[in-house]
């Protein structure tokens, strides 16, 4: 049994004593003098020491006590080659440090659990399909029908996925929080337990409007009560409205998205918690907008309850044909961002894919400088060798040296990751909504950073040891330079894949910056710089539609008094925001109705085209004059002109639209006054739509988002604080939901490839500068190890550009094959990319032409210096050097 | 030296031992009971006649040996002149051992006494 093996040296050294001392009192006893005695019993004992060597080999793990020598060795090694050392660690950081920042976002993405939540294996979202695709929301009448008749679920819940903004009410002014709205078994199906109090569940009517009451999370309990746990059962205004507090949610709880919610309010208060909806969203059976998830009953698979799901939807489809055509119901396992897991992990696989190439290339360039180390060292190695060191043992030994440089390398790259994942977050706008996104170092991502380090040793560690331990020991310790023909084309090797691999990451970074590039060039129809928005939301204060627009007129002339102030309007939507209103149809009267245009538009007050600087090419703008009791006019743009008019002037002609409006379908017929030039709405990268702009003042607007003050200020100047100092003064109750620049609401679409061109050129940057340094390695130890060739050559009368062709032939040949391997790894790259739900497109021929100059240029110049230095090698000296 | 004068068996006589032998030896002297170290040494040299030299030092990792392998158990104990010693022991699966050693050392030495045929003199 092991642990009776458990001796400690104290107890064996006490049992060579008494052995000792037994032998003595014995031989003393047979009549020797004690000290004879003393000597004899030593002597017939034998070595002390070896005895006791051979108790603690038997002892120790003898494995663990070679990698603390050699551990020791490396620590020296290293110390005396700081230059090595140095390089090889920060290079390292930078590939480990980026896989870490990306491995957290992954983290905190796609792999960590929620929290607060009981066994989330066993949750699933639910999507509506249309003939098969999407993951889309539901009806609130569906989803009824859904919980009624599930059995493979337990449970089945519903919320509205944006969180909602709301007016908290309180004695000195309007707060603006958020809400998330959900079924009263959302708590119980997800199995979470309140901080305090209690929270939504079965006892809670469901009729609208029966349960005033809310749940709150607990930062905002934290934040706004100081987590007094009083709170609970008190009286809270939400939009004017009173509500009850019931209990506060478990610390870090925020459901299964990354939505950060201050409160939870029950579907039953739908009309309560967002003014401009109706309850009658709680009947109508087309109007989808919910998010469901559920519980898989014990035993049941996800497949089964997939089945059961498709099935009923069937049922729905049989029972409701107008409302739920084609539609279809499908099940994933739960997911932060639900319906979008496809799109985030195909992000994700992208960056995770770029960072590994980048650490790949590192590992290329260390394992090219450790075959180069390994050729210095091979007499101290050889050295080992012939005095009896296993070849296992040596190539142990310089592993863990490899293994050392990584380890330092990944510690000092998960604080760089730290800085790199910051410095990604600073890069996204400022987001509408609250987001909870927890990236903490956690268990998984130093595993991840551990794992990564070691392998990546191995990769660049293995190769170099085996080969250089191969040592011919007599030639190596008579020092003689040449030999090792197949190490150094091992070294060719490493470097031709460096400068592929590298390639191939440029190119990728080229194909994301020109996507970014033709993104930005692309002419949007409106000049952005300057323009500062500030969206309120009129309902949550208690206006109508009538008095909210006298409001936001007398605003907005205030406004415009702002000193700074050029222009300032009121817009129902902004273009290239998430935001875009569907107007209905469009026709000429008279035209037969399937010729009729469904048409995206904008409500906007007189001076929208000047505040946004979008040419009005025909016509006139809006004026003051065109209110609800004028004549109906429209402005159109340029497509949408010419699509009822070709050819034609649209000035005076006339064009019918019909909409479902609150009293049903109605048709209107107006007039045109203008046409606005054509601009991009939605994506930077669509083509050019028909739109039409419409005059807030002769619409009345129920359930229109929120309405938003365009501003623009002279150059440089933001007044966006003077703006909501202003509608504070006027109304303190009114919540300001947003104030960003136009710049950054519409840079909002473009945050996944900002982000990808960051990561990207950043990467490609570094990999390009591994590629120049494991070029001038290359050059710099052709040189020193040639020295003497060099020297004879200089000596029987070589010219500097030989000596210069020498060199740097052998860098930049290598740099050609790699650059073609590269190019051909990068087509199917290029093709990749073009997949990608990135917008991108496969890459140009000409940009190939480009980097492969850029590499050029790189192997000349990385060579160049080494081979200069060889031209000025002294044939005398270089002879004597060796 | 007064040791070696002592021994009753000259030094070109003494018998290194065969590898293997001298845990055989070990367990041989075991059998009649718990003994120290030294006891062992003492005993394997007496009873050979002195014709077998144990280095004491290399008796410790044979000892080590033995029971890591389970088959002999240790324990401090106080020796019969009063000195606190490490008292060695055979264990069931060490007794087994020794006889099935022993009749394979038998065989061993018979087979080779066989082939060198009677002894000279």
């Amino acid at each position: 049994m092991w642990w009776r093996r458990r001796r400690n040296d104290q107890d064996f050294r006490q049992e060579i004593e008494t052995h000792l001392a037994l032998e003595t009192d014995r031989l003393v006893r047979e009549g020797f003098d004690p000290k004879d005695a003393r000597d004899a019993a030593h002597q017939a004992f034998g070595s002390v020491t070896a005895t006791q060597e051979r108790f603690y080999e038997s002892r120790r793990v003898l494995w663990l006590d070679d990698l603390q020598r050699d551990l020791r060795y490396a620590g020296r090694v290293l110390y005396r080659s700081p230059a090595f050392a140095a390089v090889a660690v920060l290079s390292i950081a930078l590939g480990i440090g980026a896989n870490t920042a990306i491995f957290t976002l992954v983290n905190a993405l796609l792999l960590r659990s929620p929290t607060a939540i009981a066994d989330p294996n066993r949750l699933v979202d639910i999507g509506v399909t249309r003939r098969g695709e999407g993951f889309n929301t539901v009806s609130y009448p569906n989803y009824l029908d859904l919980r009624e008749r599930a059995t493979t679920l337990d449970g089945v819940y519903a919320y509205l996925v944006i969180d909602t903004p709301m007016s908290l009410g309180s004695s000195d002014g309007a707060e603006r929080i958020f809400g998330k709205i959900v079924t009263t078994n959302y708590f119980t199906v997800l199995g979470v337990r309140a901080a305090a109090g209690r929270l939504f569940g079965t006892g809670d009517r469901e009729q609208p409007g029966a349960s005033p009451i809310v749940v709150l999370s607990h930062s905002f309990w934290a934040r706004h009560y100081h987590a007094d746990p009083a709170v609970v059962g008190q009286p809270l205004t939400l939009n004017g409205h009173p509500f009850t507090v019931v209990g506060i949610a478990p610390e870090g709880f925020h459901g299964t998205t990354v939505l950060a919610s201050d409160v939870w309010v029950p579907m039953a208060m739908v009309a309560e918690a967002m003014p401009r909806q109706s309850v009658t969203i709680l009947h109508e059976r087309g109007d989808a907008w919910l998010n469901m998830g559920g519980r898989l009953k014990p035993g049941i698979s996800l497949a089964v309850a997939q089945a059961e799901l498709a099935s009923l939807a069937q049922g729905l489809v049989r029972e409701h044909p107008g409302d739920n055509r084609a539609m279809g119901l499908r099940a994933a396992p739960i997911s932060v961002v639900p319906g979008f897991t496809g799109y985030v992990t195909a992000f994700m696989a992208l960056l995770m894919a770029m960072v590994a190439l980048v650490l790949l290339v590192v590992c290329a360039n260390l394992a090219g400088v450790l075959m180069a180390r390994g050729v210095e060292r091979r007499h101290e190695l050889a050295l080992r060798l012939a005095l009896g060191a296993g070849r296992p043992r040596v190539i142990a030994q310089l592993l863990t040296e490899t293994m050392l440089v990584f380890l330092a390398g990944g510690v000092a790259g998960v604080a760089f990751g730290r800085t790199a994942t910051t410095l990604l977050i600073r890069l996204l706008p400022l987001l509408p909504l609250a987001v909870d996104v927890d990236l903490t170092l956690d268990h998984r991502v130093l595993l991840f950073t551990l794992l990564v380090s070691c392998g990546a040793a191995l990769v660049s560690g293995v190769v170099p040891a085996m080969q250089t331990t191969q040592v011919d020991v007599i030639p190596a310790l008579k020092d003689d330079t040449q030999g090792g023909f197949r190490r150094s084309q091992l070294q060719s090797v490493f470097l031709v894949g460096q400068i592929a691999l590298s390639l191939v990451l440029v190119v990728a970074a080229a194909v994301l910056v020109q996507a970014l590039q033709r993104a930005g060039s692309v002419d949007v129809g409106f000049d952005s710089v300057g323009v500062e928005l500030t969206a309120v939301d009129l309902s949550l204060a208690g206006y109508t539609d009538t008095t909210g627009r006298v409001f936001l007129r007398e605003m907005t002339e205030r406004v415009r008094q702002i000193p700074g102030v050029q222009s300032a309007s009121v817009a129902a939507a902004l273009p290239l925001g998430s935001v875009s209103l569907g107007l209905g149809a469009w026709s000429v009267p008279g035209d037969a109705p399937e010729r009729a245009v469904f048409l995206g538009g904008n409500f906007v007050e007189p001076r929208y085209f000047a505040t946004m600087r979008t040419a009005l090419v025909r016509g006139r703008d809006f004026t003051e004059q065109d209110d609800s009791g004028a004549p109906e006019v429209v402005i159109l743009n340029e497509t949408a002109a010419r699509r009822f008019w070709p050819g034609d002037d649209p000035l005076g002609k006339r064009i019918t639209n019909n909409t479902r409006g609150p009293g049903g379908r109605e048709a209107r017929t107006m007039t045109v006054v203008g046409v606005a030039r054509d601009g991009k709405y939605r994506s930077v990268g669509e083509a050019n739509q028909p739109f039409v702009y419409l005059p807030l003042r002769q619409r009345s607007l129920p359930g229109l988002p929120s309405l938003t003050l365009v501003t623009r200020a002279a150059r440089g100047q933001r007044v966006a604080a003077e703006v909501r100092r202003l509608l504070a003064v006027a109304n303190p109750n009114l919540p300001v939901l947003t104030s960003q620049t136009l710049d950054d609401y519409t840079a909002f679409g473009l945050v996944p490839l900002r982000v990808a061109v960051a990561v990207s050129t950043s990467l490609g940057v570094v990999s390009l500068l591994l590629a120049m340094i494991g070029i001038y390695g290359m050059a710099a130890y052709t040189v020193s190890r040639r020295t003497r060739e060099i020297g004879i050559r200089i000596a029987i009368g070589a010219q500097p550009r030989d000596v210069l062709t020498l060199v740097c032939r052998r860098g930049i040949v290598l740099t050609g094959i790699g650059v073609l391997i590269g190019v051909v790894l990068s087509l199917p790259m290029s093709r990749l990319l073009a997949n990608l739900p990135l917008g991108l497109s496969p890459f140009a021929p000409s940009t190939f032409i480009v980097v492969m100059v850029l590499f050029a240029a790189v192997a000349m110049l990385a060579s160049y210096i080494p081979a200069r230095r060889a031209t000025h090698v002294d044939p005398l000296i270089a002879l004597r050097a060796e | 030296m007064s040791t070696r004068k002592k021994t009753s068996a000259t030094d070109e006589e003494r018998i290194a031992l065969l590898q293997g032998t001298l845990d055989l030896l070990i367990l041989r002297t075991l059998v009649f009971g718990a003994q120290h170290g030294q006891g062992i040494a003492r005993a394997i040299q007496d009873q050979s006649d002195r014709a077998l030299i144990v280095d004491h030092g290399s008796l410790y990792p044979a000892l080590q040996r033995l029971e890591a392998r389970g088959w002999i158990e240790a324990e401090w104990g106080t020796s019969n002149h009063n000195r606190k010693a490490r008292f060695y022991e055979l264990t069931k699966a060490g007794r087994k051992e020794l006889v099935g050693e022993t009749q394979q050392w038998r065989r061993l030495t018979a087979a080779i006494g066989r082939i060198l045929g009677p002894a000279e003199g």
